[in-house]
């Protein structure tokens, strides 16, 4: 497996949607070689820091006005 | 049995009862499904939008198409994918209204990512690792909003919905009308992208 094989499976290493004789590949070929074990961990790392810095909670004046524009809205619409 | 057990054992209503509710005009309902929703509509406006005005409009906008177009949903999807359908088809269409902000042109093989991306497999950064990431500070929080900001929208809403919404790859490729294997090949190119920023900072700002 080169290199530009071993990045265009990771994704699906990750999300354990490798066939299991494939995945058995890929295992292998991370206990050999360091390199790959690194980078495959700063991909997971990277999900992971996305998915922390990217979730933005609705500020709570934001949902007040929210639950008000919706109010009177949906009142118009049922007029 | 007692009142307090009895009620604990009612099920709350599924998203596909209260739509159907709110179809025949069912207000409490409708607030129900915007409570359970508002969060993750907002996230992703905001995530597409980067802009908390935009993004509490586009919120507003999406909640009332959810009420006025109530009665086009058939159950052939769930109603989960059918609200994230309204949420992605309307931030998108406002994000294509502003005025564009120059991304990164992955079409133009961009990094080669479609071709076989070459990482330097040999030389990546030492980077922190911990289950808190306690290590997260501004400026790679700015970094990884700008990293995600750069990519086309068509990558970046892929991203929100995999590693921020946490949708199956299935329920993607049906709110986007993407087939599975596109929906993954966006996801995997826009966290290389990701991945290849971050690293760069690591290299110049090594931990441990």
């Amino acid at each position: 497996m080169d290199n530009a094989k071993f990045i265009e499976l990771i994704g699906d290493y990750c999300s354990e949607a490798l066939p299991p004789k494939d995945r058995e590949k890929f295992s292998a070929l991370l206990r050999e070689n360091p390199n790959l074990a690194a980078f495959l961990g700063t991909y997971e790392e990277t999900t992971e820091l996305c998915n922390q810095v990217l979730k933005h909670s609705i500020p709570d004046g934001a949902q007040d006005r929210l639950t008000t524009y919706l109010k009177t809205h949906v009142e118009k619409l049922k007029t | 049995m007692t009142q307090a057990q009895q009620s604990e054992e009612v099920q709350p209503a599924s998203d596909e009862a209260l739509l159907a509710l709110v179809e025949q005009g069912d207000e409490a309902a409708f607030e129900e499904l915007v409570r359970r929703y508002r969060d993750r509509v907002y996230r992703l406006s905001m995530g597409m939008l980067k802009n908390s005005a935009e993004a509490e409009e586009t919120c507003q906008e999406i909640f009332l198409t959810v009420f006025k177009k109530a009665y086009t949903f058939k159950g052939k999807s769930s109603a989960s994918t059918w609200i994230y359908r309204i949420a992605t088809n309307t931030a998108l269409m406002r994000l294509r209204r502003q005025t564009t902000k120059p991304c990164i042109a992955v079409e133009d093989g961009w990094l080669g990512f479609e071709e076989g991306y070459q990482a330097p497999l040999e030389n990546v950064a030492k980077w922190p690792r911990s289950p808190e990431k306690e290590y997260l500070n501004t400026e790679i929080r700015t970094l990884i909003e700008n990293a995600a900001a750069e990519l086309p929208e068509k990558y970046r809403v892929v991203l929100l919905l995999k590693d921020v919404e946490g949708m199956s790859l299935d329920d993607i490729s049906q709110t986007l009308g993407l087939t599975v294997a596109s929906v993954k090949s966006r996801l995997h190119r826009s966290r290389l992208y990701i991945r290849e920023q971050l690293d760069t900072y690591f290299k110049e700002h090594p931990h441990g």
